[in-house]
């Protein structure tokens, strides 16, 4: 046999999993050996951002568990004559349900857990406040340095939270920083950092070296004088009367 | 054997010389009518770089001392060499970091430094944070700016010799409006943010 058979207590994850938020998950769409991973998750919703009809295993793991499927995704493949990456009516549905207690946990898939999974999330972290550096940061850390799209970041960029529909507040999650953003670093001082002391350090272990070598000259010094005493003191012994 | 005579002789044929090829520096592209960038210029780049009519040189990395041969380029053609240290992008968030950007845009956006060459080692992290910046007088989308610093060192940021992170969440919160520009000579491609 070339490998081992993987065993019950051998956990695969989908790719791409990750948490967003407490109660919040992502991933790519779980293949069939994966789907056992998501019962650890007590989901209550899977929201599917893909195109594609889920794979059976999948689908009666939900039924099993009772777990919604919301297949959001069936209006993807419309040609978009857009620049949009998605039709704003998925996001729109994907972050209300993504806000709102009562479908967490939830985990949104897409086919790879990049592009419609990074869109959302990407709007959604617009919607808490994030700066788009930020944002684009966890949406280049799912896609990696070459699977990042244009039209995904510019959505994300331009994304408009005004026409998402919040939840009653005790339906938000707990997370959901409310009102305002906390501006409490406008009064941050911005200091210059200490002077850099490398070349410092250098020059002090030049000037050890130095010592140190002085201190051997000095040994080798005084143990000549010591020789020479030895030296003296023989011949003086022998000489002496 | 008898030599032929002079007249069957044959004559240097000019295509066996290779045609003078110029050698633009790595990296370089333009940004902006008057604004060049690039990684560190060498020798085979002075017969481009003379073309270009430049004026001004702008070096934004950290060195001891400005390369000999670039030196030389510079003193032979008269032209001002400019330096500024912007390769820490960390120290851009501290007060003493924000000003030698500012200086550096100050000199960038002045057209009568133009033509100017802007660079760095690679042409890919400080060259690319301070064009990325002049962007953004431009009024473009932070998408298009981050794209276009992706051409030069690929998406990894700084793992690609890129600009890093602090780089990214400098450029997403930078103001134009708060360098101080001598207004009468600013270029007119760069008052999209109404200078």
């Amino acid at each position: 046999m070339a490998s081992k058979q993987p065993s019950s207590s051998f956990i695969q994850v989908p790719t791409r999993f990750s948490i967003v938020e407490p109660g919040v998950y992502r991933s790519a769409s779980p293949t069939a050996v994966e789907v056992p991973f998501l019962t650890s998750l007590g989901l209550r919703t899977i929201v599917s951002l893909s195109p594609e009809h889920p794979i059976k295993p999948l689908v009666s793991y939900a039924r099993a568990s009772g777990v919604d499927f919301v297949h959001l995704g069936s209006t993807l493949f419309q040609p978009l004559t857009d620049w949009k990456p998605i039709g704003d009516e998925v996001v729109k549905a994907a972050l209300e349900l993504i806000l709102d207690v009562r479908s967490h946990p939830v985990l949104v898939i897409d086919p790879v857990g990049i592009h419609q999974t990074g869109v959302v999330f990407g709007c959604l972290r617009m919607m808490q406040g994030w700066n788009f550096a930020s944002a684009l940061s966890e949406y280049r850390s799912h896609s990696g340095p070459t699977k990042h799209r244009y039209a995904d970041e510019t959505y994300i960029e331009l994304f408009d939270p005004d026409f998402v529909n919040l939840p009653p507040n005790h339906r938000l999650p707990a997370w959901w920083a409310d009102g305002e953003v906390d501006n409490f670093d406008d009064d941050w001082v911005e200091e210059d950092p200490p002077p850099k002391e490398k070349k410092k350090s250098k020059k002090d272990k030049k000037e050890k070296e130095k010592e140190k070598e002085k201190e051997k000259q000095e040994a080798t010094v005084a143990e000549g004088i010591i020789e020479a005493t030895a030296e003296l003191k023989l011949n003086g012994g022998e000489g002496g009367p | 054997m008898a030599a032929l005579p002079l007249s069957l002789r044959p004559t240097t044929v000019a295509s066996l010389s290779p045609p003078p090829v110029l050698v633009p520096p790595i990296n370089f592209a333009l940004v902006a009518p008057g604004v060049y960038r690039s990684g560190h210029p060498n020798r085979r780049n002075f017969g481009f770089l003379a073309r270009l009519g430049l004026k001004t040189v702008v070096y934004v990395e950290d060195g001891d001392e400005y390369r000999k041969d670039g030196a030389d380029f510079v003193a032979q053609h008269g032209l001002t060499l400019h330096r500024f240290d912007l390769s820490d992008e960390e120290a851009l968030f501290t007060p003493s970091g924000r000003a030698r950007l500012y200086q550096a845009l100050a000199v960038l956006l002045d057209t009568r430094n133009h033509p100017l060459l802007v660079h760095d080692d690679t042409g890919k992290a400080a060259v690319t944070l301070v064009c990325a910046l002049v962007r953004c007088f431009q009024a473009w989308a932070l998408t298009a700016v981050y794209a276009e610093g992706d051409m030069f060192a690929g998406a990894g940021g700084s793992e690609g010799g890129g600009v890093g992170n602090a780089g990214r969440e400098f450029i997403a919160m930078f103001d134009p409006t708060s360098v101080v520009l001598d207004r009468g000579h600013v270029p007119p491609w760069a008052r999209a943010r109404g200078l």
